[in-house]
């Protein structure tokens, strides 16, 4: 569904990947995971198109998508759930939810869409009227992941989702990205949570200094005396 | 060794400078009325650079200072026969404790961005209306500074003599600028445009600074507004105290490059003669279309240059050297 | 003084007032496309004006007949002009943007300037020179239609912004640019649209209001610098604080020209607006 090849991107002069090679396939729940500043946010920002690569090849469903810009990857189907829940601070949730559906190919389904985003987070559906600006952080990360699914995407792909919020909450969330799973969407999700991430998903890729440094199946990365060392040592 | 280059890189400009400045001297007095209108845009766009400029505040009510400095020598001269050449530093002392009032007042508190924009254009819109009105001012109809025809009175009988006291003043305003800039004034100036927010964290007492610039700035706005009217030999509210003249200063400055030490010579000094230019060649035939092209002129350098002439001829000249670079690795 | 003249002085201010509102939100949409602050505001109301009067001079075309033809025009001019000339300036910082729009204040005036001369010039329309009289009352008939379409026209600005997906993703840029562009929305197009309707805008006040004014090249600078006056007093974005801004706004200049003269009359705006900066800085009703 998603293959990335080659990959090279960063900020202005500066490189921070350099030649990353991923897939994700349909159906797929794949962790990204890496230390802070390994380059998990510009990799994500750069399939969303908000970062033009400077080398490589992002190609989705088949058709290349590489530097085409954030619009052309909503088209598509790709949707990004961003770092730091970056809401709209002075709407109500409705309208964040509505924003997130307003692109055309989203723009049709949107009323069925909002009653199944309701029913996996009651609590939007609770303060439908609120400014998002008021919401806990929780309550803004369910809304950015709710927002996010309006755009009706094939792939969702989630920096971070787990900052900041109470265990409790991230059982919920995870809850929730599970389920999307199994209902049969594909997500990519990165996070520094590595052992949670890993427990959620099929396959997992490390990065490092904008490099992948190991792939393979979440269950065998968990166990790899590398990952242990590197990252699990310290959980 | 960053400071070395710039300094070198000086003096060019400084050569240009004067080469211009110092050509009218030799000149008809047609062209020297055009220099010294020219050299008197420079003193203001110097002057408002200082705040609008380098310390990035974004001032529109500069015709106040000007006014006070005008009015005030004026005044001075008409009521109490006091020389302008003293009546100038009355107006400039007005002048600089009316800019450290209005940035006291508009600095206290964080305010949006560009609301000391807004509240510099309405008092400078106050000041205009109440001198229109004020008849002790002369209201909208002027003040007319009697004939004395004595230097001691700021009044020469050749126009190449107020020529020297503008180029005087340009070469004092520059002289200041380019020291204010590169001292710890400059520098904390520099930081609260770039960024208040970090200068106020590392320990820059923000409005101290503001104000400092704002009377600096201010006063040598006076000085001159003192010079204008003592050259005109009248002043009146439109010249003095239009929102106008401050426009023009604010967008020579523009275009030549604000919050740079020569953006606010280069402005006028390219465009100040170009506009006489045209207004020479074209004015008679039809109103207002000399000022048009000029208007076209500025939009486009601003459309095309946002940061000035002086930043494209800076990326301008990046580009050669990178250029010449490249060739020069090459034949290597 | 008898209170009928100041009930009319009142009534007259009020209708002003609604006027004001409505130059004031076309500031505050244009405002609300990446913080541009539009110096020229007024000046393109003026060029309407101007507008108005070529087209009757031209073809006997009425001044309310032409106004949606000077409302597509200018909402033309608006998007053209936001592509090639203030969104690439604007990229470069507010300030750039604001002084770009203090560069086109000279080159409109003097425009109008060499194409219509310096002197005063008025339109004639219907309802130029009639009356409405509801005794006491005497309103002119085309103060009275002009503030009343003011008001409609700005309740239509108010539903767009805030009940349309359109309006949501022009607020959407403003509130976060970049997770706008996350929801792919087209940023670019959504803004020169916006520019383009609060230009159209000034088109179309600058048509519904030609009969009460007398034209002269540089008008613009007074309805602009009443448009900043009324959007800050109001708070950036608040419907109702413009509109009661603008009343505000509106009746103290008619009853203060009323009662000391013309000069205090045009002063008193200004002094509210310096009040207002520094001691409510947010406005009246602003969203802080
Ligand atoms: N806007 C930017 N300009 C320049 N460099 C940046 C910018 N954003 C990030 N970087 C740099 O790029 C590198 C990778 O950052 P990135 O945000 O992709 O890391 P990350 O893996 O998401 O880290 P974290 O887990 O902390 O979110 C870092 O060294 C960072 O300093
Ligand atoms: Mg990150």
């Amino acid at each position: 569904m998603l293959e990335i090849s080659g990959l090279v991107s960063g900020y202005g002069r500066i490189s921070v990947l350099h030649g990353i090679d991923l897939r994700v396939d349909k159906g797929e729940l794949i962790a990204l995971v890496g230390v802070n500043g390994a380059g998990k946010t510009t990799l994500m920002k750069t399939i969303a198109g908000l970062i033009r690569p400077t080398a490589g090849r992002i190609s989705f469903e088949g058709a290349e998508i590489a530097g085409e810009g954030a619009e052309r990857a909503v088209a598509a189907g790709i949707a990004l759930v961003p770092e730091g829940r970056m809401v709209f601070p002075r709407m109500t949730v409705w309208e964040n939810l509505m924003l997130g559906g307003v692109h055309p190919r989203a723009r049709p389904y949107r009323e069925a869409t909002l009653k199944r985003i309701f029913d996996l987070f009651p609590r939007l559906a609770e303060r439908r009227d609120q400014k998002a600006a008021t919401m806990s952080g929780g309550e803004q990360q369910m809304l950015v992941i709710g927002r996010g699914l309006m755009a009706q995407p094939k792939l969702l792909i989630l920096d971070e989702p787990s900052l900041g919020l109470s265990p409790l909450l991230v059982q919920e969330t995870y809850g929730a990205l599970r389920k999307l799973n199994a209902d049969g969407l594909t997500i990519l999700l990165a996070e520094q949570n590595v052992k949670l991430s890993l427990a959620v998903s099929n396959r997992g890729y490390v990065i490092e200094n904008g490099k992948i440094v190991l792939t393979g199946a979440s269950s065998d990365l968990a166990h790899d005396p590398a990952t242990r060392k590197a990252y699990l040592g310290r959980l | 060794m960053r400071e070395t280059r710039l300094r070198s890189s000086a003096v060019l400009p400084w050569i240009a400078f004067l080469a211009v400045a110092l050509a009218p001297l030799m000149m008809s007095s047609g062209w020297t009325n055009m220099a010294i209108l020219t050299l008197l845009f420079v003193h203001l766009c110097i002057a408002w650079n200082l705040v609008g400029g380098i310390a990035g505040q974004f001032c529109i009510g500069h015709s106040l200072f000007l006014a006070a400095g005008a009015y005030t020598s004026t005044l001075l001269s008409i009521h109490l026969g006091i020389s302008p050449w003293i009546g100038m530093f009355a107006g400039a002392a007005l002048a600089a404790v009316i800019g450290v009032f209005i940035a006291w007042l508009s600095f206290r508190y964080e305010l949006p961005p560009l609301s000391f924009a807004l509240v510099t254009i309405a008092l400078a819109m106050l000041g205009f209306l109440a001198i229109s009105s004020i008849d002790f001012l002369g209201a909208s109809r002027g003040l007319t500074l009697p004939v004395r025809g004595t230097p001691a009175m700021y009044q020469f009988r050749s126009d190449t003599t107020y020529y020297v006291v503008i180029l005087i003043q340009v070469i004092i305003a520059l002289a200041l600028s380019m020291w204010l800039y590169h001292t710890k004034i400059g520098l904390y100036l520099r930081a609260v445009r770039d960024n208040e927010r970090a200068a106020h964290a590392i320990g820059v007492p923000v409005l101290k600074y503001k104000m400092l610039a704002m009377a600096i700035s201010a006063a040598l706005t006076a000085f001159g507004g003192t010079f204008y009217a003592q050259y005109l030999q009248y002043v009146e509210p439109h010249t003095f105290a239009g929102i106008n003249i401050v426009i023009q200063i604010i967008l020579l400055t523009v275009v030549g490059g604000s919050g740079t030490v020569w953006g606010p010579v280069v402005g006028p000094l390219l465009l100040v003669p170009a506009g006489e230019w045209l207004r020479h060649s074209l004015g008679g035939s039809l109103p207002g279309v000399h000022l048009l092209i000029f208007g076209v002129l500025l939009v486009v350098v601003i459309r095309f240059a946002p940061d000035g002439l002086i930043g494209a001829f800076g990326r301008a000249r990046q580009a050669w050297r990178f250029r010449r670079g490249v060739a020069e690795a090459a034949t290597q | 003084m008898s209170g009928e003249v100041l009930l009319q002085a009142t009534v007259q201010g009020l209708q002003m007032g609604a006027i004001y509102a409505l130059i004031a939100l076309s500031m505050t949409l244009i405002f609300s496309v990446g913080g541009l602050l539009n110096f020229a505001h007024g000046d393109f109301m003026a060029l309407a004006m101007y507008g108005a009067l070529a087209l009757y001079q031209s073809f006997s075309l009425d001044a309310y007949a032409a106004a949606p033809l000077l409302f597509f025009g200018f909402f033309l001019l608006g998007f053209l002009m936001f592509r090639r000339l203030v969104q690439p300036v604007l990229a470069a910082g507010v300030l750039a943007g604001a002084q770009l729009t203090l560069g086109l204040v000279f080159v409109q005036e003097n425009f109008l300037l060499m194409v219509f001369g310096g002197d005063y010039l008025s339109v004639p329309t219907v309802l130029s020179n009639k009356n409405l009289v509801v005794p006491p009352l005497i309103m002119p008939w085309p103060l009275l239609v002009g503030s009343l379409l003011a008001v409609v026209l700005a309740a239509i600005l108010y539903v767009v912004l805030m009940r349309t997906d359109f309006g949501r993703q022009v607020r959407a840029i403003t509130q976060n640019s970049d997770a706008a562009a996350l929801m792919g929305i087209r940023i670019d197009r959504i803004q020169a649209i916006a520019f383009g309707i609060g230009i159209g805008l000034l088109g179309l006040t600058g048509a519904i209001i030609v009969a009460q004014f007398t034209l002269t090249p540089a008008m613009g600078l007074d309805f602009t610098l009443i448009a900043l006056i009324v959007m800050v007093i109001g708070g950036l974005g608040s419907f109702a604080g413009s509109m009661i801004a603008g009343a505000i706004i509106g009746v103290s200049e008619s009853l203060g020209s009323l009662l000391y003269g013309g000069t205090v009359g045009a002063m008193i705006p200004y002094a509210i607006l310096v009040l207002v900066l520094l001691f409510r800085p947010h406005g009246l009703m602003g969203e802080h």
